[in-house]
């Protein structure tokens, strides 16, 4: 998943001080009350098919499970999948195709309806007939997604249901390591078979979270109240966490006023970070007390286009990683950088703390490369958006370019189609700014999804390294992500990052940090409910002092 | 017959009148409209005084080259993120480390003078670079509007008739649309892939992208006057004399009627400046002019905006730039047009 507004999502799974497990409101903090939540932004959807962002992830992960869910905790604890709507995980055949599970008892939406096996597959139909972008995490691997995709009609062949006994066999057209992750994010959620395909905003479908969503009004806020037919099949499971009754939320498009609010206790929490010229002020009041910054599960870097001169030298790419200096980035970005040097954050399984191998910068090394590759001079077009704080990021990035001896230039576009921009292989973008953050903490949806070259398209590219020509590493990937993750495959992955750091597809200046801000009016040191690999905060595990 | 003996006049000139000096008891020396013109300017101070100050700024602006080489010691896209620099007898952060990461502001000492930006880069430096992109834009801009207005008003004005319906067509289509939208929509859409038509070839992100952008959406700014002034003109004794004496529609346009709009197009060209430079101020902010790193003066408010509580000074500094810059040459082209022609102001009393 993309952020263009530098959006942490999918928080970081290893270092925090407290797990919290968080089921049936259990743990420190009182239950009840209501509190207030300010976004600056209105989510993309308030329909689990299709929202794709952090805006709209936070609220409908307290709405709606899937069969499959991440536990409620922070750290490395929120990113195992358990049994959520299903009784048990996945029995996965031999072959790796067929992944066999089976309803819970006495389970129902919030409206009452009982849950069935069928509205599962309704529910990933719904996915494929809305065009969601969700399509792309592995439903259309699918036995008869693909054409049900394009037609719209007959449903998924490869789902088989039984709503008597509530099993349900997903057969897939190849072995995918990462399938039962996918099973866990709000694109699996199941909603009730009647729910039309197309964008439920307005009036959300029930799900079978501990909350439910009401008072929507577009642009300006929604509320999440507690579920009152919560079903008693899923009291104590993984599902079973709120802790407030209820959460009104409110768009406040300015992110300054919004630190004024949370500071004078007129709202209680908000999901972006402070901007940066109260990020300061923010950080020496509240920090330990109200306050509190965490590594998110991303990765951001300059992606070098390898079919475009002079990036195709990989001398050229070792020397801008040389070059690359930390700490003046994240002095841009107002310090909400972490570093890091690996394709995979920390967090991610497969990560390993290898030496970095450009511990830069060395902007002496990075030039006798530009000029032992014959590039000096060459004209490089270095692309950006015009949000901050990448328009300043970029101008940084163009003058270290200039410094090391190329003949860079900066070109901004509209940050709405920045990423369709870069991704047209055709226009052979040569270098610009990228990010990832995860869908789920797995190592396929770094390395698979963004550096794989069987992943080089036409249009729309992940891949923006544009490696097609590397077979070897095509078939290296394709043969680890098709196993479950295990030892063994940690440790496969974890040769992919270090053979794509060699090859310096990106140079990698940094994980995001995500903000926790409080009001005085909540307990901070017991519910902060940050840190969430599936959507970087757990609004369920909020509570009042 | 006898002819008439040519009459011989030789008056004393009343001391109020503007610009022509009392000459007692001899005959005084006839002076052009244009001296007249420049002798009523030189009387008003004010406008006078906001000539010098806009050609201070100038000045200023074109002597960026010198600034950055001589007393700065950095160009205006060059970042500092990390460095230090001595300021009264201290080493300070360029731009401090977080917690706070703030860059420097105002001080003494040549370099960062009026303080750094976000990214370290020395804000004097940028203000007399983002100055001269600024101006450069006003200008050329300007001379852009002129021509074609200068050029569409006149055929209007003379030919009339289809012509003019062609003409009038065009500054309605032009005007129709919000000044500020067009500019955004078009800067938007070819600061990506830049303008290729026919021999002209611009890459997007070139300042001529700005400059013909602005300069397209004030042509009927200018060109309206001019065509209504040209439809009065064209009936005056003087052109129908050119006519007669067989002059052809070109040389009666550039020959009789262009030296007639002179006034007309030196009042309004110096006020189209003005308004360029504050279009080309809203359209960098807005991220459709000036492209950054160039700096413009809108562009810098636009990344100032962002630390306005903690660094006030990267948007106080370039919008003052801009206020003394347009205030000046507003006053001056009001001098200017009460100087080109007096009657106006005796008309408005």
């Amino acid at each position: 998943m993309r952020s263009l507004l530098a959006l942490g999502l999918l928080g970081a799974i290893v270092g925090a001080p407290a797990v919290l497990a968080g089921c049936g409101g259990g743990g420190a903090g009182r239950t009840g009350g209501q509190i207030t939540v300010l976004q600056t932004n209105f989510p993309d959807y308030l329909d689990p098919a299709l929202s794709y962002t952090v805006d709209g992830w936070e609220p409908l992960t307290q709405v709606y499970p899937g069969l499959l869910s991440f536990v409620h905790a922070s750290g490395a604890a929120g990113a195992k999948v358990r049994p959520a709507l299903a009784d048990a995980l996945p029995r996965i055949s031999a072959d790796g195709r067929t992944y066999s599970l089976r309803l819970r008892k006495r389970i129902n939406f919030s409206d009452g309806t009982p849950i069935r096996a069928s509205d599962f597959k309704h529910s990933i139909e719904r996915v494929l007939a809305t065009d969601s972008q969700g399509v792309g995490l592995g439903y259309t691997n699918i036995v008869g997604a693909e054409q049900f995709g394009k037609t719209k009609t007959g449903g998924i062949t490869g789902i088989v249901v039984n709503d008597a006994t509530g099993d349900i066999a997903i057969h897939l057209v190849k072995p995918r390591g990462s399938f039962t992750y996918e099973l866990a994010i709000p694109f699996a959620a199941v909603v009730p078979a009647s729910t039309p395909s197309k964008n439920q905003t307005p009036h959300p479908p029930p799900g079978a979270g501990r909350y439910a969503i009401k008072n929507v009004e577009q642009g300006r806020g929604y509320s999440l109240v507690r579920n009152a037919h919560f079903s008693p099949g899923l009291v104590g499971t993984t599902v079973d966490v709120a802790k407030v009754n209820g959460i009104n939320v409110k768009i406040n498009s300015s992110i300054s006023a919004q630190v004024t609010q949370i500071a004078n206790n007129q709202a209680d929490f908000m999901i972006d970070n402070p901007t940066a010229d109260r990020a300061g002020e923010v950080r020496s009041k509240y920090t330990g007390k109200r306050y509190r910054e965490f590594p998110t599960t991303s990765t951001y870097y300059f992606f070098m286009n390898t079919e475009a001169p002079p990036f195709d030298k990989l001398a050229v790419r070792q020397a801008v990683n040389w070059a690359l200096d930390f700490d003046a980035i994240n002095r841009i970005q107002a310090g909400f950088l972490a570093k890091t040097h690996g394709i995979l954050p920390s967090q991610i399984p497969g990560y390993e703390p290898s030496p970095d191998l450009y511990p830069g910068p060395n902007l002496q090394k990075a030039q006798q490369l530009i000029a032992q590759a014959g590039a000096k001079g060459a004209q490089v077009t270095v692309w950006s958006d015009n949000q901050d704080p990448t328009p300043q990021t970029m101008a940084y990035y163009t003058d270290l370019l200039n410094r090391i001896g190329l003949k860079a230039k900066l070109k901004s576009i509209a940050a709405q189609t920045y990423f369709a921009t870069i991704g047209d292989r055709s226009l052979k973008a040569q270098t610009g700014w990228s990010n990832w953050t995860e869908d789920y903490p797995h190592p396929a949806d770094f390395i698979d999804v963004l550096l794989n070259p069987d992943n080089v398209v036409a249009v729309n590219n992940n891949n923006l390294s544009y490696n097609a020509s590397d077979r070897g590493f095509a078939s290296r990937i394709n043969a680890v992500a098709a196993k479950p993750l295990n030892s063994q495959t940690e440790q496969e992955w974890a040769a992919l990052d270090r053979y794509a750091q060699q090859q310096a597809y990106w140079a990698i200046y940094g994980t995001r940090k995500q903000s926790t801000f409080f009001s005085d009016r909540m307990n901070f040191q017991d519910c902060k409910g940050d840190d969430w690999p599936l959507a970087t905060h757990d609004w369920g595990r909020f509570c009042l002092k | 017959m006898v002819p008439e003996p040519t009459p011989q006049f030789a008056f004393e000139p009343s001391p109020a009148v503007p610009g022509v000096a009392a000459t007692e008891g001899r005959p005084i020396e006839g002076i052009g409209p244009g001296r007249a013109a420049w002798r009523r300017l030189r009387r008003n101070r004010v406008a006078m005084a906001s000539l010098a100050v806009f050609l201070a700024i100038v000045v200023c602006c074109l002597a960026a080259p010198l600034w950055a080489d001589q007393v700065a010691h950095v160009g205006p896209e060059e970042n500092n993120l990390t460095g230090k620099f001595e300021r009264g007898g201290k080493q300070l952060y360029v731009v401090t480390p977080p917690p706070q990461t703030k860059p420097v502001g105002p001080g003494w000492s040549g370099r960062y003078l009026l303080g750094a930006d976000k990214n370290g880069r020395d804000e004097m430096v940028r203000l007399l670079y983002g100055g001269r992109n600024s101006l450069f834009v006003g200008f050329t801009a300007a001379l852009i509007t002129t021509v074609i207005a200068v050029i569409l008003g006149l055929l209007g004005g003379y030919f009339r008739g289809r012509t003019d319906v062609v003409v009038r067509t065009i500054f309605d289509v032009i005007w129709s649309f919000p000044v500020l939208l067009l500019g955004i929509a078009l800067g938007t859409a070819l600061s990506v892939g830049g303008l290729h038509v026919g021999p002209i070839d611009i890459q997007g992100g070139s300042l001529w992208i700005p400059i013909l952008v602005i300069g397209i959406i004030f042509v009927p700014y200018l060109g309206r006057p001019i065509r209504g002034q040209v439809l009065s003109l064209r009936e005056k004794d003087f052109v129908e004399a050119a006519m007669a004496q067989g002059d052809g529609p070109l040389r009666i346009m550039f020959g009789e009627l262009l030296p007639n709009l002179a006034s007309t197009i030196l009042v309004f060209g110096t006020l189209i400046v003005a308004n360029n430079i504050l279009t080309e101020a809203a359209l960098s902010f807005l991220g459709a002019g000036v492209q950054l790193p160039a700096p413009s003066w809108g562009n810098m408010i636009g990344e100032g905006v962002g630390l306005l509580s903690t660094a006030p000074h990267l948007t106080i500094v370039p919008g003052l730039a801009i206020t003394l810059t347009v205030l000046a040459l507003n006053v001056f082209g009001d001098g200017l047009r009460d100087a080109l022609d007096p009657r106006a102001r005796v008309r408005l009393r």
